[in-house]
């Protein structure tokens, strides 16, 4: 039986072992910015073009991550998509006439929601709307309009306004 | 007396602990038993002789319930062994020992936990009565100094008392004994011999020998068949086989090169063999 | 020369025959899973057996993928500029790929051939049949415990081997190439999510359940004869290889 002790402490220790190294794993090395386990609230967004935007993508304001995209959904009748957006409570003093626009992380990175602070003193609270969004850059009318402003201003001969993020 | 070859259970079954009646057996299309009948007598040592690949072993497993007959019933204790379901089965099981001709002895466990393993697995008894019954069990094979030993460190015939220990831990009714002498030097065989004998007698059960050994199982057989060609050849006192007109019985008894049994394997004409390949270099 | 057609067929029919005794010894030996979890000391033992033991071959080669993942790494995201990458790249590859192939194909190597050639053996010895004469059933006492020693065991070797393999990339990248330390670990974060975690960790176990269930099947069902046993651990190796590769696209199309 002595022998058997010694197993379940290397076994013990073995498991723990393990279990210390996936706890290392989901700790260390994914995104804790935000823990969805904490409080937050709801505010919603309405689109014409949500581009390449997920759910799980985040929501940041001047490059500080606050909350996730919790759903995008489509309405019927208004013809555009709903975006639902969670906020960290810790910040509950967004001033509820920002603007929320779908930005893209570096050239090729995924897309998130860009809040730009308002000037009002109202903050946002659950379940509030965004008034004022900005749709995805599609790069097809990105294209089409950098050429149309090229074929309009070939007669003005004044270098065509570089396109605008 | 004798009885004729062919032998016959007409011992009635009331006096047998176990018995096989018109049994058909074959493996990968080559028939092992044809039409087998064989009475195990309660209270007796019997043994099971014959040449090699008569399907010896194999008898033990149709008897433990491990193997099905293609035809014909196996009986023990009055009831047929394939009629029944898998816990009744295990239940049969509990009240037979068998002896595996390598001892099979578990090689990760210790001997006092190879014996006691049965115990643990069945019974939930306290540790105490465990140990005595164990103790027990190794001293009447005479190694109750060996419990701490592991498998590995026995001689070939102390591992086999030992397995014999593990057997009759559970105190069954009936023994099978899987070629118990086989490998063994004269001192083990004796020992076993004495064992298997006393065992028999001091514990009130009935064994079962498979084996080749016709010295060593003559002198303590009650009754013993012999096996040739998938059914039985003859029945008898070892004192009655011996006196056995027949001559497959005789080679046996007599342990003779030729006779019934070939000594050559089937192959072509001599000569003509050595001829035909002097010609073709 | 006998007819190739006819020898093809034959051994589609020995491949169908075996596969067909694989999946209801599997199903037997998933059923009574449940039943031997009431009997933890055999399976600790056998996480002990598969797991512990196989600790220092799992963090040395882990150890040695991490540094030589830096090493390939870096050169390869040099010639981009990017090589504050490093750390994302590695992470993500470690996490999603070769952490749980690695590690499954080197647990097939250690611990599958032990279970192998220790119920081989079993069967070879007749102690499986002593058993079965004594009542005791050989699933449920000597080869689930074996099987759920195995699927303990995958997940956190894996989980290990990625942790042990990072250190590695890091060892190599920041200490010795100069990689940006902060740079390493903050990209790292930003890039990974749980989900990417959880995939290694799924395939850590679906990796696990094939390759023990493959070693217990073979060492079962061996031929009772050295060759037998023999035969049975190159055919565990073999079968564990090609499974756990072929697991592995299926997983990761089920998963992206």
């Amino acid at each position: 039986m002595r022998q058997s002790r010694t197993i379940d402490i290397s076994t013990g220790l073995f498991v723990l072992l393990g279990f210390a190294a996936i706890l290392f794993l989901v700790t260390q090395i994914t995104n804790r910015e935000f823990s969805l386990r904490s409080e937050s609230y709801r505010v919603q967004a309405q689109f014409e073009n949500v581009g390449g935007l997920k759910p799980g993508a985040p929501v940041s304001m001047a490059g500080v991550t606050i909350g996730r995209v919790e759903a995008i959904g489509y309405d019927m009748n208004l013809y555009k998509a709903i975006v639902t957006l969670r906020i960290d409570s810790s910040y509950d003093q967004i001033p509820n006439d920002s603007d929320a626009s779908i930005l893209t992380a570096g050239l090729l990175g995924g897309q998130y929601i860009g809040i730009s602070p308002g000037g009002s003193d109202q903050p946002f609270r659950d379940g509030d709307k965004v008034e004022f969004v900005q749709d995805a850059i599609v790069l097809e009318n990105l294209i089409s309009k950098y050429l149309f402003s090229q074929a309009g201003s070939r007669e003005e001969s004044a270098p065509a306004p570089a396109p605008t993020e | 007396m004798l009885q004729p070859a062919g032998g016959d259970a007409s011992t009635a079954d009331s006096d047998n602990v176990a018995s096989l009646h018109g049994v058909d057996y074959s493996i990968g299309g080559k028939a092992v038993f044809r039409g087998l009948d064989i009475g195990i007598r309660r209270g007796d040592v019997t043994a099971i002789m014959g040449p090699s690949g008569t399907g010896k072993t194999t008898l033990l497993r149709l008897i433990t319930g491990q193997l099905r007959p293609a035809q014909g019933r196996v009986v023990v204790e009055g009831r047929d062994v394939a009629g029944l379901s898998r816990p009744e089965l295990f239940a049969l099981r509990r009240r037979m020992g068998m002896l595996f001709q390598n001892g099979a002895l578990l090689t990760d466990l210790d001997v006092f936990e190879n014996v006691a393993f049965p115990l643990r697995e069945h019974a939930r008894l306290p540790e105490r009565l465990v140990r005595n019954l164990v103790l027990a069990k190794l001293h009447a094979v005479g190694l109750r100094g060996a419990a701490r030993l592991m498998p590995q460190e026995l001689s070939g015939g102390m591992g086999r008392r030992v397995a014999l220990a593990r057997a009759i831990v559970m105190d069954p009714q009936i023994l099978l004994y899987d070629e118990p002498f086989a490998g063994l030097d004269p001192i083990s065989m004796g020992v076993v011999m004495r064992l298997i004998r006393s065992l028999n007698d001091a514990l009130g059960i009935s064994s079962v020998v498979v084996t080749h050994d016709v010295r060593e199982i003559s002198q303590i057989a009650d009754v013993s068949y012999i096996l040739s060609d998938g059914r039985v050849v003859a029945r008898g006192t070892p004192a009655e086989l011996r006196e056995h007109p027949s001559p497959v019985v005789h080679q046996f008894m007599e342990g003779l090169a030729d006779g019934p049994v070939n000594f050559h394997y089937p192959a072509p004409d001599y000569r003509e063999q050595l001829l035909d390949r002097s010609e073709a270099a | 020369m006998t007819g190739l057609p006819a020898e093809l067929a034959a051994s589609l029919a020995r491949f169908l025959e075996r596969l067909g005794g694989m999946t209801r010894f599997s199903g037997r030996v998933l059923l009574q899973s449940p039943v031997a979890l009431l009997r933890p000391r055999l399976v600790v033992e056998q996480v002990y057996n598969t797991g512990a033991l196989s600790l220092v071959i799992i963090m040395t080669c882990g150890l040695f993928v991490g540094m030589v993942l830096g090493l390939q790494g870096h050169d390869l995201l040099q010639r981009f500029g990017s090589e504050d990458a490093l750390g994302t790249g590695a992470a993500l590859s470690l996490l999603k790929e070769l952490g749980p192939v690695v590690t499954a194909l080197l647990f097939a190597g250690r611990a599958g051939t032990a279970l192998a050639s220790e119920l081989g053996l079993m069967r070879a010895t007749d102690q499986l049949s002593a058993m079965e004469v004594m009542a005791v059933d050989p699933m449920r006492r000597v080869v689930v415990p074996r099987f759920l020693g195995g699927v303990i065991a995958m997940p956190l070797l894996t989980a290990i081997f990625i942790a042990v393999a990072l250190y590695g990339v890091q060892l190599i990248g920041v200490q010795f190439l100069g990689v940006d330390q902060g740079q390493f670990w903050s990209q790292m974060r930003g890039a990974v999510e749980l989900d990417d975690v959880m995939e290694g960790l799924i395939k850590g176990v679906a990796f696990g359940v094939a390759c023990s269930l493959i070693a217990v099947f073979e060492g079962y069902n061996a031929q009772p004869t050295a060759e037998g046993v023999g035969r049975a651990t190159t055919r565990t190796v073999v079968i564990s290889a090609v499974v756990t590769l072929v697991l592995d696209y299926i997983l990761t199309a089920l998963m992206l």
